[in-house]
C-alpha cells in the first residue's frame, strides 16, 4: 500500500517504494548470486511496474527501499506484509541487498524498529528455504524462535523446496535490539568515517 | 561478548595469528576449529550476517587492528582473514 513510513538508521534508512524503483528491484531480484532463495521474478520492467500497482492499492503490505543516508543510493529492499485483521502480527520478507553490501543487520534493525515501533506489532514472523542455511541461521542469532516447517513452500521451476517460519515477539525484541544496534552503529561509524575521508 | 583479550605482541608469526582466529572462529561459530581446518562463509551455515560482524570484530580487537569497511566485505574464509591480520600487523611492525 501507498505509505509515507520513512527511518533514518545510523547509516542506513528505509523509504516507500516507488514505480520510479522498478528497474532497481529487478536488478536485484534477477541477480543470479542473490535469486536462488526467493520467489522467481520476471526480468521485466514492465511486470515489476504492475506488481507495484497493485501494491500500491493492497492493504497492510508495506514495502520499503533500504538506501544509504549519506548518499540516497540504494542498498536493498525490504517489506512488511500479510498484516493479520487485527493489526497484531505480520510478516517480513522481500528482503535483499546488493552484493557486497554491509547493511543486513541495520536493514533488519530497521525493519523491526518499523513493525514494533511504528506499526504497534506485537509479532513479526518470516518464512525462509530451509536451504538458505545462513539467512536461517542470521535470524536465529537475530533471536527469532523456529516456529513452523512449511513443507513444499517455495516452487523454483519444477523443484518445490520447504521453507521454515521465524518469528519475534515484541517483548523479545526488546533484548534483541541492542545487540543489533551497537552492531549496526559500529558498522556505520566505519563506513562513514571512510566515507567522509573520501571527500 | 567477544572472546577476545588482546593476543597482539611484536613479532607474532604466521602460526601464531593462524591460532588466534581460530580461537576467535571457534567461539564466535560455536564449534571447535583445529588449526589449519579451511573455514569459507559461502559453506560454513552459521557464518551468517552478523556472525560475520561479530568474527571480524573480534578478530580486531584480538589482534589490535582495523579493517576497512571494503576489507570487510572481503574477509569470506578463515584464511584471508589470517592472511589480512598478518599485513596490519607487519604494515604496522614496520613503521
Amino acid at each position: 500500500m501507498r505509505h509515507a513510513i520513512r527511518l533514518d538508521g545510523f547509516a542506513l534508512a528505509l523509504r516507500p517504494v516507488e514505480r520510479a524503483d522498478a528497474a532497481f528491484i529487478v536488478q536485484l531480484r534477477t541477480d543470479p548470486h542473490l535469486c536462488y532463495y526467493i520467489h522467481p521474478t520476471s526480468p521485466d520492467v514492465a511486470d515489476q511496474e504492475a506488481w507495484l500497482d497493485r501494491y500500491f492499492v493492497r492493504e497492510g503490505d508495506y514495502y520499503f527501499v533500504v538506501e544509504q543516508k549519506a548518499s540516497g543510493e540504494r542498498e536493498g529492499l525490504a517489506g512488511i506484509y500479510n498484516v493479520n485483521a487485527e493489526g497484531t502480527c505480520a510478516e517480513w520478507g522481500r528482503w535483499i541487498l546488493r552484493p557486497g553490501s554491509m547493511g543486513a543487520i541495520e536493514s533488519a534493525l530497521l525493519v523491526y524498529t518499523v513493525a514494533f515501533e511504528q506499526l504497534g506489532l506485537e509479532e513479526v514472523y518470516c518464512r525462509t528455504m530451509i536451504e538458505n542455511k545462513q539467512a536461517v541461521s542470521f535470524h536465529r542469532s537475530c533471536g527469532l524462535e523456529e516456529r513452523t516447517i512449511l513443507p513444499k513452500y517455495l516452487r523454483v521451476g519444477m523443484n518445490e523446496y520447504d521453507a521454515i517460519e521465524q518469528y519475534l515477539t515484541r517483548a523479545r525484541w526488546q533484548f534483541c535490539r541492542h545487540k543489533l544496534s551497537r552492531h549496526a552503529e559500529r558498522i556505520a561509524r566505519r563506513a562513514f568515517t571512510a566515507r567522509g575521508a573520501q571527500g | 561478548m567477544f572472546p577476545s583479550r588482546l593476543f597482539w605482541r611484536p613479532g607474532l608469526d604466521h602460526r601464531e595469528i593462524e591460532q588466534g582466529v581460530c580461537e576467535v572462529f571457534s567461539t564466535v561459530l560455536e564449534r571447535k576449529i583445529p588449526t589449519g581446518e579451511p573455514v569459507e562463509r559461502s559453506s560454513e551455515p552459521r557464518w551468517d550476517s552478523l556472525k560475520h560482524i561479530e568474527l571480524v570484530f573480534s578478530v580486531e580487537e584480538k589482534f589490535d587492528v582495523q579493517f576497512s569497511e571494503q576489507e570487510m566485505a572481503t574477509l569470506d574464509a578463515l584464511s584471508k582473514m589470517v592472511d589480512a591480520v598478518r599485513v596490519h600487523l607487519e604494515t604496522r611492525d614496520s613503521a
